[in-house]
């Protein structure tokens, strides 16, 4: 084929293909066609993963002995399943009990946390991830994803056997936090750009006449229904305080615990433990 | 058609190893290659613009769909069209010689790059700013120019390179001083034959005549057209010399039989002669 009229006619026809489907999709109509993208895509990616992970492991982020990968993996399942029965016990202490009880929160055992695997990270300036669980796991939209350092992110969409998660570090995720030891509550953005941003979070806080100071460590706040945030959740540790005294809204960057840019095992915190109050709690819309 | 369906499964392999594989990868530097834009820029410049756009769209639909991604579906199928389409202009106004090629890639990568970046930007994307595309996208340009110079050697040149050594080991020899294999041979360019009226050793032109520029020859009708210019070109400068020859020696004028450019027109107006 020569670069006749034929092939810029066709170069038109695509483009307003292109065009049409960022229309489609910037008005909400998409949905159909990036669940199929999901089913399709997440099912190669996991059969993809089999072989991409081991060179992932070898070249990447952490150098991990080959020997005790199986061990390692193991143990941080271990290790998020306790993390999240310890953020329950720690809201069960009598820093929370108020919270608690304003919300009603008390009386719960734990949480279900489904262990799943970072198959896919996003291309390019996407700061989200992909899962190896997916909705025939019981993943649904909304749910806390943590892993044994601390929060992750929140699940935003599910297809049957993978799902996407928006970490935390993203510029369009906002998190509810508490920052422990004074209680105050503030919200914490990402910085954006994955790989090449500067790996911190932007924490705003409505100030209450008291400072914040470097060191103070935050928590994820209550939601409701637990979505999509668990409380107690650990986020991060205030690294430098933006603004001084006397502003509305105090500013501080914040290190996250997580690592975001070696996810590997992480955590899905599907629902309390059966036979807890929260399903009622659950229910209740817009609460 | 089928060159849609070899695109597609391209574009879907690469697509699924850059979002498990390539992207988790920590390389120096930070960034890491967009296997994606090699796949579209590779595709652009070995063949046309018509197979370059559709590679590309097939290939941004694909980064569209995928499942991390989040953002609007068509963004990347609009660019990665336009950045295929553009390669095949520039693939086609290029001499296929390996150091074009590579600047070629090189320019290629860098427009594809600053395109995704500004289409985030334009599109108001909070994880895009000015300070982190230019953190990242001169390292990203550096791995994509190499993956894609890489890739366009071995698709160019990697079916020649057995045909090129045979062809260099058996004039070493002089054993054979013509060794043609396969289609590869039968596309290249083909030397003039000498007239047949000169056949004395005394009118051969004196020195060779150019030999057509070896270089890495693609089928595509940009080097075709060049070959025949050449070609007609080599076939003129004979003319002259064989003109030359024969107004030294008329001897040879008399002997002569066939259709040299300096008869024709002249002899045997109306057809052949019985």
């Amino acid at each position: 084929m020569r670069d006749t009229r034929r092939t810029r006619i066709g170069l038109a026809i695509l483009l307003a293909l292109s065009l049409g489907l960022l229309a489609v999709d910037s008005l909400g109509g998409a949905a159909p066609l990036r669940s199929l993208g999901g089913a399709v895509f997440g099912s190669a990616e996991r059969a993809a993963n089999a072989v991409t992970s081991p060179i992932v492991s070898f070249f990447g982020q952490r150098a991990t002995a080959a020997a005790s990968a199986g061990r390692v993996r193991a143990l941080e399942r271990e290790l998020i399943k306790l993390r999240a029965q310890l953020s329950s016990d720690q809201r069960r202490q009598a820093e929370y009990a108020e919270l608690a009880r304003l919300l009603r929160l008390s009386g719960r055992q734990g949480y279900r946390v489904v262990a799943a695997t970072v198959i896919a990270v996003g291309q390019g300036y996407d700061d989200a991830v992909t899962l190896d669980v997916g909705g025939s796991q019981g993943i649904r939209p909304q749910e806390t994803v943590l892993n044994g350092a601390g929060l992750v992110g929140t699940v935003t969409s599910v297809s049957p056997w993978s799902s996407t998660v928006l970490l935390a570090s993203d510029a369009t995720a906002v998190t509810a936090v508490r920052v422990v030891g004074s209680g105050q509550l503030g919200w914490v953005t990402g910085q954006g750009a994955g790989r090449y941003g500067p790996g911190l979070l932007r924490l705003r806080v409505l100030s209450g006449g008291i400072l914040l100071a470097p060191g103070q460590q935050l928590v994820t706040s209550a939601s409701p229904g637990d979505r999509p945030f668990v409380p107690g959740i650990p986020v991060g540790v205030i690294t430098q305080v933006l603004s001084g005294p006397g502003a509305i809204t105090q500013t501080a960057l914040v290190r996250p615990f997580a690592d975001f840019g070696a996810l590997d095992v992480v955590g899905v915190v599907v629902g309390p433990a059966a036979g807890s109050g929260a399903t009622q709690h659950r229910s209740r819309p817009g609460a | 058609m089928s060159r849609a369906v070899i695109y597609a499964v391209i574009a879907f392999v690469g697509v699924v190893l850059q979002v498990t594989l390539v992207d988790r990868l920590a390389l120096p530097g930070g960034a890491v290659p967009d296997l994606a834009l090699v796949i579209v820029v590779t595709i652009g410049l070995a063949r046309d613009p018509a197979e370059g756009m559709l590679a590309g769209f097939l290939t941004g639909l694909d980064l569209d769909l995928a499942p991390p991604a989040s953002h609007l579906i068509g963004a990347s199928a609009l660019v990665f069209c336009l950045v295929g389409y553009g390669c095949g202009w520039l693939g086609r106004r290029l001499e296929h010689s390996v150091p074009r090629l590579v600047a070629a890639a090189l320019i290629a990568t860098a427009a594809g790059e600053s395109m995704q970046a500004a289409a985030a930007l334009i599109s108001g994307n909070p994880n895009v700013t000015t300070a982190s595309v230019g953190r990242a996208l001169p390292t990203a340009v550096l791995y994509d120019a190499m993956l894609c110079a890489l890739a366009l050697i071995l698709v160019l040149g990697g079916r020649h390179l057995p045909h090129a050594v045979l062809v260099r080991l058996g004039r070493m020899a002089r054993r054979a001083p013509k060794v043609r294999l396969g289609r590869a041979a039968r596309r290249r360019p083909t030397r003039p034959a000498q007239p047949s009226a000169l056949g004395s050793a005394s009118v051969r032109p004196a020195g060779r005549p150019a030999a057509v520029p070896r270089r890495l020859h693609v089928r595509s009708a940009n080097v075709r057209r060049r070959a025949r210019r050449a070609t007609s070109a080599m076939t003129d400068r004979h003319a002259a010399q064989v003109r030359q020859a024969r107004s030294a020696t008329p001897k040879l004028h008399l002997r002569s039989t066939a259709h040299t450019p300096a008869h024709r027109g002249r002899a045997w107006p109306k057809g052949r002669p019985q």
